[in-house]
């Protein structure tokens, strides 16, 4: 294949040919400057507002997936004398054996719960069968790629009951929604609230996120003296992550997952983007496994005090 | 430095630079206008307060202004910020020393990548400042501003017919500021100033606010 055959709008032309029409250029671009801008101001704004719209799901209670994997005998007849909760959110849903490989080794090996965002169902499926558990999976929207996006919680004791938290304030590129997944898990007659959270990306601002973070506190509200809410809350800018904890600490809960520092590894560095906020759960342990994982977060896990 | 940290720096200081024009009220004008045949261009640094999440931050905000003589009581120009431009006139109604009375309307538009409590990435502007300069001295004007804006911040999708997550905004406001002249054709203005915004659907948000430096410089326009 001959390049020098090929024309390339995105190149320069050659020096000596741009030196030699630069004056008739300038000349009728000066003439011509609107003419010229208008184009260019157009092809802008039509990329601008290429952004296909995002299919979201908006029927309040679906859809839904859920399956129950558990291995009769898997778990202990006795009290656990602690309980593990992780939250890994796997980019998409697309590196799922390198996820189950590090769900299948310490510290995260065994974890009583795990709440995933980015997923689909398929790779829920595929997790919750080969690690023993249960989970529901509630999809938010559909990815560029056709794939669905959604949260779940996975969990090693039985989950009684599941629903949908809607959340304000789509995206305003794209409009996509958002969604935080809940699930009463049941440990051994002690009912625990479990939310799984996927707040919006920095794009939407601060307000916005802190208005997420604020329905799911509202929506379990009364649901009982236990509860985890868990997840990906983006607080990556400035400041994010400080008036989200201060928000969750105003309403009652602690940052269960404080100190474990950044959960993210991103061209601009490290960010904290995952956190673990509980009511009625004492942390003794938590941490951030950062090995490999199939994704850009790590999973964050923190082992609790158990009976409460 | 490490090329995480500079790619870090590279970050927060692209934010600094696209992010706040839109909320700035800073216009750092006086009420005289500028002379038929003249040009003049300046360089503004303020600090802008504003409304981030459920506290109050704060960011500088570069911006270059111009301003071009049209007849004997009016002038035209704007202020540039890298992803925004505010376009308006300035009509002088009133001269009588050490008094001056101008009325200036404007217009701006700004894209933000990112959204705040009451921005979006289409943000547009229109309004009037009425301004008033006491002349204290010869190199010394004091000014006084108030203003009555109108703001639209608007997601992308707007020019798909989708409105949904716009706001729409109220935003009177004030501002001192104080001018000497360093020259014939020099001048720095010092301004501070703040907005009540009010979010039609919403109701009031936090005070915002600016304080910041403008030079400006004076030249004959080319024959």
């Amino acid at each position: 294949m001959s390049q020098s055959s090929q024309t390339n709008p995105c190149r320069s032309p050659e020096p000596q040919k741009a030196a030699d029409s630069s004056h008739a250029w300038k000349r009728r671009s000066r003439r011509k400057g609107p003419l010229v801008a208008l184009p260019w101001a157009a092809l802008l704004l039509a990329l601008l507002t290429g952004c296909p719209l995002a299919e979201n799901y908006t029927d309040a209670s679906g859809p839904r997936y859920s399956g129950d994997h558990r291995t009769p005998g898997a778990v202990s007849s006795e009290d656990p004398s602690s309980v593990t909760v992780v939250t890994f959110n796997l980019a998409f849903a697309e590196q799922v054996t390198e996820a189950i490989t590090a769900l299948t080794r310490p510290p995260l090996a065994d974890a009583d719960i795990i709440v995933m965002q980015e997923m689909d169902a398929p790779a829920v499926e595929r997790i919750a069968t080969e690690l023993g558990l249960t989970y529901v999976y509630y999809p938010a929207s559909v990815q560029v790629d056709g794939g669905d996006f959604g949260n779940a919680v996975l969990s090693r004791w039985p989950i009684t009951a599941d629903w949908k938290i809607p959340l304000p304030h789509d995206d305003p590129y794209r409009k996509q929604h958002r969604i935080a997944v809940a699930a009463t898990v049941d440990i051994r007659g002690t009912p625990i609230q479990v939310v799984s959270v996927h707040n919006a990306t920095p794009i939407v601002g601060l307000g916005g996120r802190l208005d997420q973070a604020e329905t799911i506190i509202n929506a379990l509200d009364g649901a009982g003296p236990l509860q985890i809410i868990a997840g990906d809350f983006n607080t990556s800018d400035p400041g994010s992550l400080n008036q989200t904890v201060k928000l969750f600490s105003g309403r009652g809960f602690q940052w269960a997952s404080e100190g474990v520092g950044d959960t993210v590894d991103s061209v601009i560095g490290g960010l904290p983007l995952d956190s673990v906020f509980t009511q009625g759960l004492s942390a003794v342990e938590r941490g951030v496994d950062r090995r490999p994982a199939g994704s850009d977060h790590h999973p964050v896990w923190v082992r609790f005090a158990w009976p409460p | 430095m490490t090329l995480r940290k500079a790619m870090r720096s590279l970050w927060l200081g692209g934010l600094l630079l696209l992010a706040p024009g839109c909320l700035s009220g800073a216009r750092n004008l006086g009420a005289a206008t500028t002379p038929v045949g003249t040009t003049e261009v300046g360089v503004s640094l303020n600090a802008l307060a504003f409304e981030h999440g459920r506290e109050r931050a704060y960011l500088p905000n570069p911006e270059l202004t111009f301003r071009k003589g049209a007849g004997e009581n009016w002038d035209w120009g704007g202020r540039l910020t890298l992803l925004g431009l505010e376009l308006g006139t300035r009509h002088r109604l009133v001269e009588r020393s050490p008094w001056t009375l101008s009325l200036a309307p404007s217009a701006g538009v700004w894209y933000v990548p990112v959204t705040n409590n009451s921005t979006e990435p289409v943000n547009l502007r229109l309004g009037g400042q009425a301004l008033v300069d006491y002349r204290l001295s010869p190199a010394w004007t004091l000014t006084g501003g108030a203003s009555l804006m109108g703001a639209f911040a608007g997601p992308l999708t707007v020019f798909q017919g989708r409105f949904n997550g716009s706001h729409l905004l109220a935003l009177p406001g004030g501002s001192l500021g104080v001018a000497y002249r360093l020259g014939k054709s020099l001048e720095i203005r010092a301004e501070a100033g703040l907005e009540l915004p009010l979010d039609l659907r919403e109701g009031r948000r936090q005070v915002t606010g600016h304080a910041g430096l403008s030079l400006r410089w004076r030249r004959a326009n080319a024959r």
